[in-house]
């Protein structure tokens, strides 16, 4: 009884341990957007503005999303593997948030969150801050997993990752017809399911990209590069093979300048970058050829 | 699509094959043989003999061929080396497993005649000498050098003064030698049992729909039933 006892009470201390990585987020979130303190720290009501809840909750969904890799090992010994868990998810929260604090300046470098989302209601910017804190924290727990508990390594992949993942997102102006700043600034929804797709469709390739054995770290990078050209190569073959069996008239339809025909498009866009990804992420990370050396 | 695209699209793949050329593990560490003329610029020291143990080829539409030979020094031990070759030479050597396909002697004569292993050793004075026997005049290796005959897989074959007069006859004539009774070269008595790892792999792997749909079957249907 008693060892049932310890084992629930274990749990309970790891359930207050993720309640305050989430209260870290919440005084994280004023470091990073000071002149929003008051905001956060009173009492949010999700009803009041939508657009907000959406920004903050994709943050803490990140973070769940963070923990749910952590895995808590009695058997290695109960302290040494209290510090892994802490250590491990202490980084992960830290790595995710300036994650988000560099991708927030790199996707968003027109646009203030105070503006966007607390004065204008902007939906969406919702919508692509949402996609990009959930993609961030799939790209977060991807490089933990491969890198093995080992600090160092989850340091240099995960910087590996940003560059990557920074990098893709500027790549955005050459496949889509859809222009992000002036249809971010009317609030275009179309806009934001496209984009939501992309960054969607990136982080597959992405992660598929680092998903594989690593016996050194400069011949793991080189993979991971060649891996990430590969889908570069790959991804613009299954939109073509889409655009022509499906027939599809690509671009908005001309003189409509409302925002229907633009939600349309931006859906196929979205959808589009979402089942590419997925379909390039099989072809880069899911085809083996078995050794490359001949085997004597 | 514009030209732009097309242009980016060929830039990205050459930018892949380059890179993948260049950075692939399996081109680091391993040479290129190209014809036998880059066959001998590798292999240093003499006197040496080269023996071809074993073949393989990788890649489904555009193969890559290895070769791998044991380098055997008269006055050192053996070394395996694994060498990356062109398809005209693997075809050129295919028959010759097992068989010396380049050696250098002492005085830096060099001859790529597929001989017998270790050819370049027999009837040279520093090695061993000739022994009359009821077979007549047999090659035998002084005792500092008995391990010759095993690295060299001729530790059962009796080296006679005629096999001596065919191996000199084969190098003048740039005809190959398989022994007076092919004991050598692929379909040989002797590499069949010296160097067996070339026979040990499976080169008809075929595939055979009906096993693999039997085996389907089997794994589905029969193991389930089993443990009900």
């Amino acid at each position: 009884m008693n060892e049932i006892f310890d084992k629930l009470l274990i749990r309970f201390l790891f359930t207050v341990f993720i309640c305050l990585g989430l209260l870290f987020y919440k005084y994280a979130h004023v470091l990073f957007y000071p002149s929003q303190k008051k905001q956060i720290l009173k009492k949010i009501y999700p009803s009041e503005n939508y657009v907000d809840t959406l920004h903050v909750f994709s943050r803490l969904i990140g973070i769940a999303i963070i923990f749910s890799t952590l895995e808590f090992n009695e058997y290695i010994g109960f302290v040494r593997s209290v510090l892994d868990f802490f250590i491990l998810g202490t980084s992960g929260i830290v790595l995710y948030l300036f994650s988000l604090y560099i991708m927030d300046n790199i996707v968003f470098y027109n646009f203030e969150y105070k503006d966007e989302v607390l004065k204008k209601r902007n939906a969406s910017y919702g919508i692509v801050s949402f996609s990009q804190s959930i993609c961030m924290a799939f790209l977060v727990r991807s490089i933990f997993q491969e890198s093995e508990h080992s600090l160092i390594i989850l340091f240099i992949l995960w910087l590996f990752a940003l560059v990557l993942f920074g990098f893709s997102t500027k790549l955005y102006g050459y496949v889509s017809k859809l222009s992000f700043n002036s249809l971010m600034i009317q609030k275009n929804l179309g806009l934001a399911f496209s984009y939501s797709g992309f960054l969607f469709g990136n982080a597959l390739i992405i992660m598929a990209a680092f998903h594989h054995e690593h016996h050194d770290i400069v011949s793991y990078c080189i993979q991971v590069v060649l891996k990430t050209l590969l889908g570069a190569l790959i991804f613009p073959i299954f939109r073509a093979g889409v655009t022509q069996v499906f027939q599809i008239q690509e671009g908005p339809t001309e003189g409509q300048t409302t925002e229907i025909p633009h939600l349309g498009y931006g859906i196929y866009e979205g959808s589009v970058f979402l089942m590419v990804g997925l379909l390039t992420s099989i072809i880069i990370g899911q085809i083996h050829f078995g050794t490359i050396y001949p085997f004597f | 699509m514009n030209l732009n695209k097309i242009i980016i699209y060929s830039l990205l793949l050459l930018t892949y094959l380059g890179l993948s050329k260049s950075l692939s593990p399996s081109e680091f560490g391993i040479s290129y043989v190209f014809n036998e003329e880059s066959l001998s610029s590798l292999i240093k020291g003499a006197p040496v003999s080269v023996i071809l143990v074993d073949t393989h080829s990788t890649g489904f539409i555009i193969k890559t061929y290895y070769q791998k030979y044991k380098v055997v020094y008269g006055f050192q031990t053996y070394e395996e080396l694994i060498v990356r070759t062109s398809r005209a030479f693997t075809q050129k050597n295919k028959d010759y497993i097992g068989m010396s396909i380049f050696r250098r002697s002492e005085d830096l004569n060099e001859s790529f005649t597929p001989l017998p292993p270790g050819s370049v050793f027999i009837g040279n004075r520093d090695f061993g000498r000739w022994r009359n026997t009821s077979k007549g005049k047999v090659w035998s290796f002084y005792r500092a050098y008995r391990y010759i005959p095993q690295y060299t897989g001729l530790k059962s074959y009796t080296a006679t003064y005629n096999v001596f007069q065919q191996i000199q006859k084969s190098v003048r004539d740039n005809t190959p030698f398989f022994g007076f009774n092919d004991e050598f070269g692929t379909k040989g008595s002797i590499t069949k049992r010296e160097f067996p790892a070339y026979f040990k792999k499976d080169r008809n792997d075929q595939f055979d729909l009906k096993d693999y749909f039997s085996d389907i079957v089997k794994r589905n249907f029969r193991a389930s039933r089993g443990a009900q």
